[in-house]
């Protein structure tokens, strides 16, 4: 079953797309990344999703409902852009008035319980207007996760997070998303964040989803190698593919699995074949999604 | 709906704008003997069941379209309407949290009113009768407002001033219609109470169906 399906999602305003023919997938159970530059439609979609916005044209659905049906939507914990607070309330008013929408069964213990999680309890008194942007945050992914959802929308849940701040979210997320099941939908430009808990990625730009891959799909196609390049790539070649796993590519010659660049430069010494660059290539999230970027940029 | 209700009516006693405009009500009665020039013989009860009282549907109108407009505003609209893709619930919400709102500043004013006549020592002792009937019969005019007013304010959604003035010039179109004294006070009582029922049911759907259009995100 997949908690969210979109299907040719589109949506514009004053005639220009903001989201284009976008569907979208994403399973139960998964953290999905959803990716992209500035402008290029992810909180736009989020709202569509969450019913803040009227789509142009398309459906959504959650799962395999309509997303208008009251009862799946009634599971949805959102932060989207901005935590949605009173700013001459206090911390606690405002996470009362959501529990009250939830209609969460004691409400004190669960208002408790999520202060808890962000450790934000000793200000839970505050005017929400005097606090800090980190504490806002925390504040708005506190009210997410009041009264158990099913479904966690987050838009730049981390942005504005210290280190410690980062960390316990992520824990917060993994935790959330292992013992309760909680699927999660989050954006964030933090791709290196991200990286460590995202199951599934999906990569906007302008409106277009380009592409949606599983975690472990992506790290196959981005694995670290040594990028070797010789005055006779063809004997060099040759040579290390019987010692390790290679590839041939436009840049050079990929070389997988021998993290010691010195050792594949002595060898190659060895044979006599003359190393003109050797470098090791740490692929990760970023540079993936930069290598896609680049060539529908040229696309 | 009822748990969007009670969140609403949790906010309304935890804002301070609230009781501000009770207060302003409450001084509303005395200032206007004060600057009609003062007589001994203030009817404190007069105040209550006479023409000038009609204002307080504006000064309530005017309450609603900050109450609704800060949740436009705040974005605390994405907690709700992202939790219920049903609009209805949220307008008629509004519209009884806005009429017992309404209904407060109605006690202000009254208060104020009785406050002053006892200061003046007016006569307190004929028509009290007219002066209860005129107040039932705002209290259920306040729904009926009230539900045009989740209307309007629910067509600017965060443009709090354009439905400051929207509610306004809405208010004076009606108010006209309110003066006309139709029968005793007892019967304009009962019709009253009517017509703020039949707003009840009328205006959350009409609400609804301008929500369901727009984006609740400018
Ligand atoms: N209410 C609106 N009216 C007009 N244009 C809008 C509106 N909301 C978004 N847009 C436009 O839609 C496009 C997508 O915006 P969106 O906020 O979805 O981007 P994003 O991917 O979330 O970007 P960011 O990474 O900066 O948060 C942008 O070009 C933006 O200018
Ligand atoms: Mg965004």
């Amino acid at each position: 079953m997949n908690a969210i399906e979109t299907h040719d999602l589109c949506k514009s305003f004053h005639g220009i797309y903001a989201v284009e023919n976008l569907n979208l997938t994403v399973p139960e159970g998964a953290i999905y990344g959803f990716i992209g530059e500035n402008g290029s439609g992810k909180s736009t979609t989020e709202k569509l999703i969450c019913g803040l916005l009227v789509p142009t044209h398309g459906k959504i659905k959650l799962y395999g409902k309509p997303y208008r049906n009251p009862a799946e939507r009634a599971q949805i914990g959102t932060l989207i852009e901005d935590p949605a607070c009173f700013p001459g309330s206090t911390v606690y008013q405002n996470m009362m008035m959501q529990a009250l929408n939830l209609d969460v069964k004691d409400p004190e213990d669960e208002i408790a319980r999520v202060l808890d999680l962000v450790q934000m309890t000793e200000h839970a008194d505050k005017k929400f207007g005097k606090c800090s942007l980190g504490m806002k945050q925390r504040i708005g992914i506190a009210q997410a996760l009041l009264g158990h959802p099913k479904l966690l929308v987050l838009d730049e849940p981390i942005n504005g997070l210290d280190t410690e701040g980062c960390r316990i979210v992520r824990e917060t997320l993994q935790y959330i998303n292992r013992e309760e099941g909680v699927t999660i939908l989050i954006t964030s430009h933090i791709l290196d964040e991200l990286s460590k808990i995202a199951t599934h990625y999906g990569i906007i730009k302008e409106g277009r989803l380009i592409q949606q891959i599983r975690a472990e799909q992506m790290s196959e196609r981005c694995r670290d190698h040594i990028l070797v390049r010789t005055a006779n790539d063809m004997k060099a070649f040759g040579f290390l593919r019987r010692q390790f796993e290679t590839e041939t590519s436009e840049s050079g010659i990929k070389v997988y699995g021998e993290p010691d660049s010195m050792k594949i430069s002595a060898m190659l010494m060895e044979e006599q074949i003359p190393v003109v660059q050797l470098e090791t290539k740490r692929i990760g999230l970023e540079e993936y999604y930069i290598g896609i970027m680049e060539e529908a940029r040229s696309a | 709906m009822n748990a969007l209700l009670r969140r609403d009516i949790y906010r309304l006693f935890r804002t301070p704008l609230l009781y501000l405009f009770m207060l302003c009500a409450a001084v509303i009665p005395g200032s206007m003997s004060v600057m009609t020039g003062f007589e001994p013989g203030y009817d404190a009860w007069g105040q209550v069941s006479g023409l000038f009282s009609a204002g307080i549907f504006a000064i309530a109108g005017v309450f609603l379209a900050f109450f609704i407009g800060n949740d436009y505003k705040s974005g605390a609209v994405k907690n709700i309407f992202s939790l219920f893709p049903k609009k209805r619930g949220y307008a008629a919400a509004k519209l009884i949290t806005g009429a017992v709102a309404g209904i407060m500043i109605l006690l202000g004013y009254v208060l104020g009113a009785e406050v002053f006549g006892v200061f003046t020592g007016a006569d307190f002792t004929s028509g009290l009768f007219d002066m209860l009937c005129a107040v039932v019969a705002k209290a259920g005019m306040m729904f009926l407002f009230s539900g045009i007013y989740v209307c309007v304010a629910a067509l600017f959604r965060n443009k709090v001033w354009f439905s400051v003035f929207g509610i306004l010039a809405v208010t004076m179109l009606f108010i006209p219609a309110l003066l006309i004294t139709l029968g005793t006070p007892l019967i304009m009582a009962g019709l009253s109470i009517a017509a703020g029922v039949i707003g009840l049911f009328v205006f959350p759907g009409i609400a609804a169906l301008i929500m369901k259009r727009l984006d609740a995100l400018a």
